[in-house]
């Protein structure tokens, strides 16, 4: 037997890496079929009304079209699932249904030709008459519905009257957008009577469901395939729209259809991340623990949502005030504004990201009405239980991170008044949070195959799960090695193939943790079959020897994620904590984030690089949160403004600060075999907090309303000098 | 994109004649403005007559001045090691911007040429004066956040965003053309660009057809000791919230001459002659630059959201002075 390899929570490389610096990695914008037919849109010029007619008299004769569709020619479409857990449709109504419109860009027309120049062309001429109506696009201006079902324990208001300390703060969100590099793409062709479709997803179970319900089909009628998906951050969790049409028309034409999202239409019709107003009500001892928690939260909501028939996508916020916290009182309140958008949908850490902005905020807000050292007020008031279960984690460090957090940051040396550190004209502040996100895994299988050449064993492992830049190819590559102990490149991965072994979403941070315990379940398997070829339980051979005694072509196994303990016995939680240094010139109202210190328990780490990776990359998701990004639409006419990379603002390289993540080497045993929880989505969570913190520390201003821009700290500062 | 014509010209008064004759076609450069303006819909040339081979591609100097190509690199002038010593604004302002690649593919002249990035402008359908005449400008009443403070007319608010241009505007530039007809022209960078006026869709004095071919800076013995400094919302990779373009010739601490530049909140290049003479004969120090700062802005027109430019534009001339002013020299 070869030298066992500890390569689990190693370094190790990125099996997938030469794949793609060389090009050689098909993204669905990539697949060239012969044939291939090319879509493109237009898009509603109004936010609200209907189409009174469409001209396609001109289109129609632009050389190379193929076929307009509108709603009055796109023909049935079964009732797309959603909600029901198999697939989600991002909008109840099907694209070009009818004619009203909902939002600014929704589809009215979607163009084919032989190439995409003449499709765009096509779609330009296209004449439209609409009837608008009055839009609202400002969560600030229009009504909101209360939802039902909220979650309280204990008597809140009461609470709140009676409490020592009180703090009434008001935090808000803008619209985001996950914004992903690859624009939203799809190839679609039909078989015979089969559906063959390249997208660009999280979720080929779910394409696959909503397709195949869509043009009525059993399922295994219906192939997705996503090898290579280049970011989503929850964008591509639902089937899109053109999805949808470019299957409709790949089928009404005979032919492949290729449909690639041109940016503003990733921004105008793929959800955002909700707008919100939080209001948080703390009522605590003059100690600082926490006796009441108040959480009302107003989010957006589509016009179209469907609701009541159907959950309108609120923001989960309360997800995370309601539990990190011992607080004997707490009560969330939840409303919905419908609004002129796309339906809003998951942007990575959904809820964690909003909802700890606006607790963790108040909790500064606290720490310093109170004088208490922010650090300590989170200790005093830590729980090693879920505060609202009540269920104990199964695992949980999070005094460790803060600990370790601290003692790597410097915390100790920090001098709690504002204003209190400079450096040349800068005011350099230091704030923290604490990150959070739910330990989520799913049913969820990978087949391990064991076959021998002339090198020996190697092993292929495949399952339905999709890599989305995120590192699962090189974490189930680990793991397998690992289990069956072969060097890593005797390992080869296939992933995303809806005929390859069920896997959930990728999304929720709940892929590695689902998967690699699956993977290793198979190759214990094959383990299991192997050894007993073995002619005395101490002789060392090889797989392949042990296959070729056995009289065995290749033998496979296909394992299952089991998670272990008693169901619902435990709560699984990561935790982290996040410090951040910031400097801040006034007068230029700019803050730029110049080193940030994480800490993370996500439990056992599969693979060192692609965890930093993902720590790293929602750190920086956090910051562009902090300071720069939201999508604006115009008041008047709903139209995105700035609907481009230049006008929707990420953070550039040369905003990244020094970044310095770490995490505990602590399995979670309880939650699966491997102990190990996701790392995709806690990067982000607590990181506006830490650098609003950090801004209030360098400057004295508080800013509650996200992102923290220039004119916002100018405000303040002009405020000050009439003061 | 609407289909079109291309040639790719190798002699400047062919390219000139050829797009003199025909009244939909457009000067091709690098391409960075107008081929994503052409997807937008926003730009529909029928024939692109492609410049960036012209014999226009060398930076040439002497005693007396800089003459530049039209079709220079922005990256290359931006790198010039002479330019750099002797017109530090000019390399400091278009490393302010861009991305390397985009320097790397774009030209002086397209720099000069480029186009607002006022999203009502670039989203093709919005109600906007300068993309189509007598429409309306959708900016005015609506997210005007990165829009002019100064300069601004009933008809178009639009900023005019090159980095390069603020720096050009303090430096006496000259812009040399040759017109369709094959005449040439040698104008004043100062009066190059219009305000909107009643005329927001035309933003240069140059006529249909008429070619840039040059840049020429003189010598000025000022320029030497000149600054570029702007803010964004990102660290780089940003369009300026507010710049300056500044130039001091300073004698034992007192300013004997001052050149200053706004950029970033203007609806064109915009020099500050009264902030420039309010400096005169003041010492170099925060107060006077504050003073010139308050002459610079003191005809700012706020909108709805982009009153903080104000303070901003203040604050950044008052850096980029005092920053110059601070340099050993
Ligand atoms: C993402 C992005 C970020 C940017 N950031 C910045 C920034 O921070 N600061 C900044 O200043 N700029 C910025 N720019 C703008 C950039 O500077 C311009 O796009 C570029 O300089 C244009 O040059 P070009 O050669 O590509 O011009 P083109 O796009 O080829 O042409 C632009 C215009 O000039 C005309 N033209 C070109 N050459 C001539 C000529 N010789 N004679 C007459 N007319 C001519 C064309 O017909 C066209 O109308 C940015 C652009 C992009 C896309
Ligand atoms: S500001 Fe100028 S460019 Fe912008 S919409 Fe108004 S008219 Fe058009």
């Amino acid at each position: 037997m070869a030298t066992a390899s500890r390569r689990i929570g190693g370094p190790g490389e990125r099996v997938d890496a030469g794949l793609k610096v060389t090009g050689q990695a098909r993204y669905a914008a990539d697949v060239a079929l012969p044939d291939l037919a090319h879509a493109a849109y237009l898009g509603s010029a109004i936010a609200s009304g209907r189409v009174l007619a469409i001209d396609t008299t001109r289109a129609e004769q632009v050389g190379g079209v193929l076929l307009i569709l509108t709603h009055h020619n796109r023909g049935p479409l079964g009732d797309l699932p959603n909600g029901d857990g198999t697939a989600l449709a991002p909008d109840p109504r099907p694209p070009l249904a009818d004619a009203r419109v909902h939002y600014h860009g929704q589809f009215v027309a979607m163009v084919v030709a032989e190439s995409p120049e003449q499709a765009a062309h096509a779609a330009a001429l296209i004449g439209v008459t609409y009837e608008p109506a009055p839009c609202l696009v400002d969560i600030d201006d229009a009504e909101a519905i209360r939802l039902e079902d909220n979650p309280r324990r204990g008597d809140c208001a009461a609470a709140l009257r009676a409490a020592p300390v009180a703090l009434d703060v008001l935090y808000s969100t803008p619209v985001q957008h996950p914004c992903p590099l690859e624009p939203h793409a799809t190839v679609a062709h039909w078989v015979g009577h089969d559906l063959v479709v390249h997208d660009s997803t999280q979720w080929v179970l779910g394409d696959r469901a909503l397709l195949a319900r869509a043009f009525g089909l059993a399922d295994d009628r219906v192939r997705i395939c996503a090898p290579f998906v280049g970011g989503s951050f929850g964008s591509k969790v639902c089937t899109a729209a053109h999805t949808l049409l470019a299957a409709v028309a790949a089928r009404r034409l005979g032919r492949p259809v290729k449909s690639v999202l041109r940016r503003e239409q990733v921004l105008a019709t793929i959800g955002p991340r909700a707008a919100t107003r939080q209001r948080i009500q703390l009522g605590a001892e003059r100690d600082g623990r926490l006796v009441a928690l108040r959480h009302h939260t107003r989010s957006h909501c589509a016009v179209n949502s469907g609701f009541p028939d159907r959950d309108p996508f609120h923001e989960p916020t309360s997800g995370v005030t309601r539990m990190l916290y011992a607080c004997p009182n707490y009560e969330a309140v939840h409303d919905v504004v419908p609004l002129h958008l796309m339906k809003p949908g998951w942007m990575r850490a959904p809820g964690e990201a909003t909802g700890l902005w606006a607790l963790e905020g108040a909790m500064d807000e606290l720490a310093c009405r109170l004088g208490v050292d922010p650090l300590e007020l989170r200790l005093r008031n830590h729980t090693a239980h879920n505060a609202h279960t009540g269920k104990p984690y199964a695992g949980e460090h999070l005094r460790e991170c803060y600990e370790r957090g601290a003692e790597r940051f410097g915390w100790a040396r920090r001098d709690p008044r504002p204003r209190s550190m400079r450096e040349g004209d800068a005011f350099v502040g230091w704030g923290l949070a604490t990150a959070t996100h739910p330990g989520n895994s799913d049913d969820a299988s990978v087949r391990v195959r064991l076959d021998r050449d002339s090198r020996g064993a190697y092993a292929s492992v495949a399952t339905a799960g999709v890599d989305l830049g995120t590192g699962l190819y090189t974490a189930l590559a680990v793991v397998v090695a690992d289990a069956l102990e072969l060097p890593l490149e005797r390992v080869h991965v296939e992933l995303g193939d809806s005929r390859l072994p069920p896997a959930p979403v990728t999304g929720g941070s709940n892929l590695t943790a689902s998967l690699a315990p699956a993977a290793r379940a198979a190759c214990l398997q094959l383990r299991r079959r192997l050894l007993g070829f073995r002619r005395d339980p101490d002789e060392l051979a090889a797989w392949g020897e042990l296959l070729a005694r056995a009289g065995l072509g290749p033998i496979e196994a296909v394992g299952a994620a089991e998670p272990r303990g008693v169901p619902g016995q435990y709560a699984y939680q990561s935790f982290g904590a996040q410090f951040v240094e910031v400097r801040v010139v006034p007068e230029l109202g700019q803050v730029r984030v110049t080193r940030v210190v994480g800490v993370f328990d996500v439990g056992q780490v599969v693979n060192a690089t692609a965890t930093r990776n993902q720590l790293i990359g929602g750190i920086l998701f956090g910051l562009g949160q902090a300071l720069l990004e939201r999508l604006v639409h115009d008041p008047a006419r709903g139209v995105p403004v700035g609907a481009d990379l230049a006008g929707y603002v990420i953070p550039a390289h040369a905003d990244v600060p020094d970044i310095d993540v770490s995490w505990l080497d602590t399995p979670d045993p309880a939650f699966n075999a491997l102990g190990c929880r996701g790392a995709g989505e806690i990067g982000i969570t607590g990181v506006a907090a830490a650098i609003a913190s950090a801004v209030h520390h360098a400057t004295g201003i508080r800013v509650r309303d996200l992102p923290i821009t220039p004119e916002r700290l100018l405000a303040e500062l002009a405020g000050e000098r009439e003061d | 994109m609407r289909p079109f014509a291309y040639v790719d010209e190798r002699d400047v008064a062919g390219a000139a004649a050829a797009v003199h004759a025909a009244p939909g076609a457009m000067f091709l450069a690098g391409g960075t403005t107008l081929v994503d303006l052409m997807r937008q819909g926003v730009l529909a040339p029928d024939l692109l007559v492609d410049v960036h081979r012209l014999p226009l591609g060398d930076i040439e100097l002497d005693d007396r001045r800089a003459r530049i190509g039209a079709c220079v690199r922005n990256a290359q002038l931006a790198e010039h090691p002479e330019l750099r010593a002797r017109w530090p604004v000019v390399g400091e302002a278009l490393l302010s911007g861009m991305s390397p690649q985009l320097r790397n593919m774009s030209t002086v002249a397209g720099n000069i040429l480029q186009r607002t990035r006022c999203s009502y402008y670039r989203d093709g359908h919005s109600p906007c004066n300068k993309r189509v005449p007598g429409s309306g400008c959708a900016a005015i009443g609506g997210h005007d956040r990165d829009h002019a403070i100064l300069g601004a007319g009933p008809r178009c608010i639009a900023v005019f965003p090159s980095d390069l241009a603020t720096a050009l505007a303090i430096l006496d530039a000259i812009v040399y053309t040759r017109r369709g007809d094959g005449g040439a022209r040698r104008l004043p960078f100062d009066g190059f660009h219009l305000a909107p006026g009643d005329t927001p869709e035309r933003e240069t004095i140059l006529d249909h057809g008429e070619l840039v071919t040059h840049l020429e800076l003189p010598t000025l013995a000022i320029a030497r000791c000149s600054h570029y400094f702007k803010v964004g919302d990102r660290s780089s990779y940003s369009f300026a919230l507010a710049s300056a373009a500044v130039a001091l010739d300073l004698e034992r601490g007192i300013v004997r001459d001052a050149r200053i530049a706004l950029g970033g909140v203007a609806t064109r290049p915009w020099r500050c002659p009264d902030a420039e003479q309010a400096l005169r004969g003041k010492p170099a120090e925060l107060s006077s630059f504050r003073a010139a700062a308050d002459v610079a802005l003191a005809g700012a027109v706020a909108g709805r959201h982009n009153g903080f430019k104000i303070d901003l534009a203040r604050h950044v001339l008052v850096r980029a002075l005092t920053e110059l002013a601070a340099r050993p020299r």
